[in-house]
């Protein structure tokens, strides 16, 4: 009886430590596009920030380029693969590095369709009355 | 101001879930028949109903007055789906779990005895805590001051079948989960047993959770178009959580029912199963691009964290006073086989919390990479130990040969696989399948019947799913750079792709451009894929989706999506060459299946005795 206990201690306290290392390297802050953009130089982090309405340019091989903004500076994101629901003027966390001015997207999250406060909110009742 | 109908409903249903408590608690002390109970309990579901199909008249009417109607739907949106968006939103998807839990209540208590009486007050206490919400922040019946012509229309990308019936699924598992809970609790206080009474529930529970599940990793594989079926997005994580947990305890429960012990522990998993399913509600209906401001957009965030401190401390008191019924007895082999299994579960529960639950407290979020580097040793571990443990039945010595016969013949697969593809870990993994199923046929071979078809269905499901994870994750390819025009043709990999040309589509609100690509290998022709471009007449601003095309081959799919179309006429294309992922489907739906079974030959041994 005491045997196992100590197996199953040795066993989860080395999963403890595997996890916890695997958490440490894996771990992707979230910071705004001001702080990017005045670091000038960020690796692995993910930007929260609004897709500037005309700023999208398709570049050749599946390659897209925009603006992503924190409502108080741009920068220019550029990401290569299909998005299959971008649009413009929606929100989107964008995550990779930023170096030599712009972003380089390893993965852009756009608001996922199970998710809906974030179109409530830009689109008050209010809002709809007026326009 | 007149009162919407279906506001009235829930205002009634609110009464009757209380008057039930209120009465369950009376007749435990003897003032009142049970009768009444069962009354209130009717009355509660009837009214529940009601308040829901006023909900799905006032989308069939296409009455965009109502907040709720006006954002899921729109006037060209088909029947089926225009049914499905009752659920779309967070204010549908409450009501439905009312719904759903106002059926549980009122089957689980039957009986009628002083367990069944405090069980029915615990759980109508929580579908209190879900009228509370609908009566307030999550009314689904709130009003526009004008009536819009047009409604703002449902999400396209949920226009699916899965996505349809993906939440019906979801919510039916998570509103299940509470009769575990409730009567873990009330038959704890009473010194009884739980687990005959609930097993049932539990499993119909997790088969329709483990439904949901498969529905939505196939929607993502079908609809996102990156070529995989699983991101470890939140919400995908917040519903295989209480999967978890709740797996870990239908295997907890086989010893308890042997009267071996693991009460404690089977105990604390109902009481977590149920947590999370609290929890993964709030994460999936909460409405939150990235979960870091939950918590300050939300108010009813703190809502659910109070029901769920509220009914683990609650659990935890009446644990506590009645500390003497978590005796243990002696625990054989297999027991302690289980108990193993039981430990990953939990451990992979764990690891996928923390991933989840990190951007909530600190600003922050893990990669993939955290989970993948996590989850597949320990789903390695379990796959291995199930074909140990389903032979551990046998005496120790006999148990120790079946291994061992398994083993020889994990080996000699996983050498003959290296020496067909040279690919290790590959070849690590079919040594590993074979293994297990070899495990899986001596332990079962001698022994059918219709209790244990459910577990070998369901046990036969995790060694595919296990070798079709381990496929498409390690050995997935992917060409991401396709640009073609018509006419043209591109060498990927052993692949040749052709764009023959495009078609338009116009009508029923949307409006579509579908690439017909002709795929060959070695000069044969694989199939004309059709991936395509749908744009729908809608006010939104996510009204384009790219559609994919997948062909399906027995041991790998091909799988194309389109970015889009330049002037020129050139089409970008991302091409995917998914191996075994087919497995993953196949696994998945015998797990279910083998639920459903479990369940069935359950309730067919229930009627027996």
């Amino acid at each position: 009886m005491k045997k196992v206990s100590i197996i199953v201690g040795v066993a989860v306290i080395v999963f403890g430590i595997v996890l916890a290392t695997s958490f440490k390297s894996e771990l992707c802050p979230y910071v705004t596009v001001s702080y990017v953009v005045s670091k000038g130089r960020v690796n692995n982090v993910q930007v929260n920030g609004t897709i500037v309405p005309r700023s999208t340019k398709i570049l050749p091989n599946n390659t897209l380029m925009f603006n992503l903004s924190d409502g108080r500076t741009q920068m220019r994101v550029i990401y290569h693969g299909i998005l299959s629901h971008y649009q413009e003027g929606i929100p989107a966390v964008v995550v990779g590095s930023y170096y030599g001015g712009i972003f380089h997207a390893r993965e852009v999250l756009l608001k996922c369709p199970s998710k809906y406060k974030v179109m409530e909110e830009n689109y008050s009742t209010k809002k709809v009355v007026k326009g | 101001m007149k009162m919407d109908p279906g506001y009235l409903f829930l205002i009634l249903s609110t009464l009757s879930f209380s008057s039930s408590a209120i009465m369950s608690y009376l007749y435990v002390k003897g003032s009142v028949e049970w009768g009444y109970v069962k009354k209130a309990n009717l009355l509660a579901f009837c009214f529940s109903l009601l308040s829901f199909l006023v909900l799905l008249y006032y989308f069939l009417a296409r009455d965009f007055n109502v907040k709720y109607v006006f954002f899921y739907s729109d006037t060209h949106l088909p029947l089926i789906y225009t049914i499905s968006a009752v659920w779309a939103g967070r204010e549908g998807s409450l009501l439905l779990w009312l719904l759903y839990l106002s059926v549980f209540i009122l089957l689980s208590t039957k009986k009628g005895d002083r367990v069944s009486a405090f069980a029915n007050t615990l759980m109508c206490i929580v579908a209190l805590f879900f009228n509370f919400l609908l009566l307030t922040s999550s009314n689904p019946f709130v009003r526009l001051n004008f009536t819009p012509p047009e409604g703002w229309g449902l999400n396209p990308l949920l226009r699916t079948p899965e996505m349809a019936l993906h939440p019906p699924a979801i919510f039916l598992g998570y509103a299940g989960m509470t009769v575990p809970f409730a009567f873990a609790v009330a038959a704890t206080y009473y010194r009884e047993e739980w687990i005959p009474r609930t097993k049932n529930y539990l499993l119909i529970a997790w088969t329709f959770l483990g439904l949901g599940i498969l529905l939505g990793a196939w929607w993502a594989y079908k609809t996102l178009g990156w070529g995989g079926y699983w991101g470890w997005d939140p919400v995908e994580n917040s519903s295989l959580l209480p999967w978890l947990t709740a797996s870990a305890l239908i295997h907890g429960i086989l010893v308890e029912e042997k009267k071996r012990g693991m009460k404690a522990v089977n105990y604390a998993l109902a009481v977590v199963t149920f947590d999370l399913v609290i929890l993964a509600t709030f994460i999936t209906r909460s409405g939150i691009i990235s979960s870091v401001h939950a918590f300050a957009r939300n108010k009813e965030a703190y809502a659910y964290l109070l029901l769920i401190a509220l009914s683990t401390l609650f659990a935890l008191v009446v644990a506590l006073r009645r500390r003497d019924v978590f005796g243990e007895v002696e625990l054989n082999l297999r027991d302690r086989l289980i108990q193993v299994s039981i430990l990953i579960f939990s451990l992979s529960t764990v690891t996928i919390l923390v991933g989840t639950l990190t951007p909530l407290l600190i600003r922050a979020s893990v990669t993939r990479m955290f989970y993948r580097h996590i989850e597949i040793p320990l789903g390695t571990i379990l796959v291995i130990l199930l074909g140990v443990c389903v032979m551990a039945y046998r005496k120790d010595r006999e148990v120790y040969r079946g291994v061992i016969k398994s083993a020889i013949a994990g080996i000699a697969f996983g050498i003959i696989c290296y020496a067909l593809t040279h690919l290790l870990l590959a070849s690590l993994g079919v040594g590993i399948f074979v293994f297990s199923l070899a495990g899986l046929v001596q332990g079962y071979a001698k022994r059918v019947n219709l209790r244990r078809v459910g577990a070998i269905a369901a046990h036969l499901g995790l060694i595919l799913l296990f070798i079709g994870v381990m496929g498409s994750w390690m050995y997935e390819s992917s060409y991401t750079h396709i640009n073609m025009g018509v006419g043209q043709s591109v060498k990927v990999g052993d692949y040749i792709l052709k764009l023959n040309g495009f078609n338009e589509v116009n009508g029923n609100g949307k409006f579509s451009v579908i690439a017909y690509v002709s795929v060959y290998k070695d000069g044969k022709l694989v199939g004309v894929m059709h991936p395509k471009l749908v744009i729908y007449n809608l006010m939104r601003n996510d009204r384009i989706v790219a559609s994919v095309d997948i062909i399906s081959l027995p041991l790998y799919d091909l799988y194309i999506a389109m970015g889009g179309v330049t002037e020129t006429g050139i089409a970008s294309f991302e091409f995917y060459i998914v191996p075994l992922v087919s497995f993953v489907w196949i696994g998945s739906i015998l797990i279910i299946l083998g639920g459903l079974i479990s369940a069935m030959a359950g309730y067919d041994a229930r009627r027996e005795s």
